[in-house]
C-alpha cells in the first residue's frame, strides 16, 4: 500500500514536471527572444519611417516654438557648454539615423523630454539642479536612449494611429498637433522602456569616459531635496523607483580600463551666468 | 489480509443521503472559498481547514472526502503563492523581469488550477452519488489514513460497542 501511493506521488510529480518543461520548451521554440512580444505590449515602432518621424519632430517642433508652448532660451555659454557635452556623447554612439537637436527652454520645472526625430528639450530648471556637467551628461544620454531606442515613437504610436499621424504630416492641423504636442509632453514611457533606456545610457556613459554613477548622484540629489514626488519634479513622476535607479547605477560594472575624464568646464560660473 | 487493516468500504445504498452531501459539500466549499481567496490564495486553505475539522468526525465518508480535498488543494494554493510572489516581485517590486520562465510558469498554474477544478467537480458528483473517488496519491494517503484499523478517531454515526478498550475486567 505505501510502496504503491509513493508511486504515485512520483508519477504526479514526473507528470507536472513535464508539464512544466514541455510549456517552457513550446516558449523558448516560439519566442527565441527573452520575452514574448504579445504579453509585453511591444509597440509597433517600425511602421514609422525614420523620414517620417524626422518630419514629424520639426512639424511638432515649428508648432510648439510658434504656439509659444515653449521658449527657447538663448545663451551663449551654456549652448557652447552644451554642444561639449552632447558631441562627446554623440561620439560614441555607434550608427545613428538621428541628427540631435538639443535645445534649452525656459522653464520652472525640472523637466527633459524628447520629441521624435531626435530633438531634446532640458528646462533651465534641471540645469541649475545639476551639480556637475556629468549629471547634465547622464540625464542627457538617458534621453538618447530614449531616442535610439525608439520609445517617443512608440509612445505616440500607442495614443494616434498611423493614418493618424500622416495626416498630421501632410497637413498640419493645429488642434492635432496641439494633442500631439500634450501626449509627446505628459505621457509617460512604461517601466521597461525606463530600464532599457537606463542601461543604453550606464553603456554610452562608460564608452565616452563619465562615470555612469553620475546617475545615481543625480536622483541622490533629487531624494535629499525631497522633490521625489513633488509637482515640480513632472519629468521624474514618469520614472518611477528612483531608489532601485539609484542601485542599479551604483552596481554598474565598469571594464578594466575605465577611467574618468572630467569635462573642462568651469560650472559655477555657467550656472550663474544663466 | 486488507479485510484485517482496513474497514469495510461502505457502499452507496449504505450511506445517508446527509453523508453523501456533506461529502459532495467538502469540493463544493472549497469552490466558494477558492473564487473568493483568487488574489489571495490563503483564503481557500483556511476555509478548507475549518471544513475539515468541523465535519471529519460525522462519519467515515465525509471524512475521507474532506481530507481528500484539503489535501489535494496545498500543492495548488503553493503554487498559487508562488505566483503571487513572482508577479509581484516582477510588477511591483521591478526586482525580476519578465523570462521566458516566468511565463511557462503562468501557463502551468493556470494548467494545474484547471485540472484541479475538473477532477474536484467529477470527485462532488461521484461523493454525491455516495461512490468513491481517488486522485492520484492524495486518494489512496486518504484512503489509507481514514479507512485504516489504527484510525483511533471515533465516528458519530458508528457503533460505539466495537471500542477495543475492555473497561469491565473479571476479578481475576
Amino acid at each position: 500500500m505505501l510502496g504503491k501511493i509513493q508511486k504515485d506521488l512520483i508519477k504526479l510529480l514526473a507528470f507536472f514536471g513535464g508539464l512544466f518543461i514541455l510549456i517552457y520548451l513550446g516558449f523558448f521554440l516560439l519566442f527565441r527572444s527573452s520575452t514574448p512580444s504579445w504579453l509585453t505590449a511591444e509597440y509597433n515602432e517600425h511602421l514609422l519611417s525614420y523620414e517620417k518621424e524626422m518630419q514629424l519632430g520639426e512639424i511638432i517642433d515649428r508648432y510648439a516654438i510658434k504656439g509659444q508652448e515653449i521658449d527657447i532660451l538663448k545663451n551663449r555659454r551654456i549652448d557652447s557648454a552644451m554642444w561639449v557635452i552632447s558631441s562627446r556623447l554623440k561620439k560614441q554612439i555607434p550608427i545613428s539615423e538621428y541628427d540631435y537637436k538639443i535645445k534649452i527652454i525656459e522653464s520652472e520645472m525640472i523637466n527633459a523630454f524628447t520629441i521624435p526625430g531626435g530633438r531634446i528639450y532640458i528646462s533651465k530648471e534641471l540645469i541649475l539642479f545639476c551639480e556637475s556637467p556629468e549629471q547634465l551628461a547622464a540625464v542627457l544620454a538617458h534621453e538618447i536612449a530614449h531616442v535610439e531606442k525608439r520609445h517617443t515613437v512608440s509612445r505616440i504610436l500607442k495614443e494616434f494611429t498611423i493614418s493618424l499621424l500622416f495626416s498630421i504630416i501632410s497637413g498640419a492641423d493645429t488642434v492635432l498637433l496641439s494633442e500631439l504636442w500634450k501626449t509627446t509632453i505628459s505621457s509617460s514611457f512604461n517601466r521597461k522602456q525606463e530600464q532599457e533606456s537606463d542601461e543604453y545610457a550606464m553603456d554610452l556613459l562608460e564608452k565616452s569616459n563619465i562615470s555612469p554613477r553620475a546617475i545615481a548622484a543625480f536622483f541622490r540629489k533629487l531624494n535629499r531635496e525631497n522633490l521625489d514626488y513633488d509637482e515640480k519634479v513632472e519629468f521624474l513622476m514618469s520614472h518611477p523607483h528612483n531608489n532601485s535607479r539609484i542601485k542599479r547605477s551604483l552596481e554598474y560594472k565598469t571594464s578594466k580600463g575605465f577611467k574618468p575624464i572630467p569635462f573642462d568646464l568651469d560650472w559655477k560660473s555657467i550656472k550663474e551666468d544663466l | 489480509m486488507i479485510s484485517q487493516e482496513f474497514v469495510d468500504l461502505p457502499q452507496p445504498d449504505q450511506l445517508s443521503s446527509r453523508e453523501k452531501e456533506d461529502g459532495m459539500g467538502a469540493y463544493l466549499m472549497m469552490f466558494a472559498a477558492f473564487a473568493v481567496g483568487l488574489p489571495l490564495p490563503v483564503v481557500n486553505l483556511i476555509a478548507a481547514l475549518i471544513y475539515y475539522s468541523i465535519n471529519r468526525k460525522k462519519a467515515r465518508f465525509v471524512h475521507f472526502h474532506c481530507l481528500q480535498s484539503f489535501l489535494s488543494q496545498i500543492p495548488t494554493t503553493l503554487m498559487n503563492w508562488g505566483l503571487l510572489y513572482w508577479a509581484l516581485q516582477v510588477y511591483l517590486f521591478n526586482n525580476y523581469s519578465e523570462t521566458n520562465f516566468f511565463f511557462a510558469y503562468i501557463v502551468l498554474v493556470i494548467l494545474a488550477n484547471l485540472i484541479y477544478i475538473i477532477f474536484s467537480i467529477i470527485a462532488a458528483v461521484k461523493a454525491w452519488k455516495g461512490n468513491f473517488y481517488y486522485f492520484l496519491f492524495f486518494g489512496p494517503y486518504a484512503y489509507k489514513r481514514v479507512y485504516s484499523r489504527s484510525n483511533p478517531l471515533r465516528y458519530d454515526n458508528e457503533d460505539k460497542k466495537e471500542t477495543p478498550f475492555n473497561l469491565n475486567k473479571p476479578p481475576y
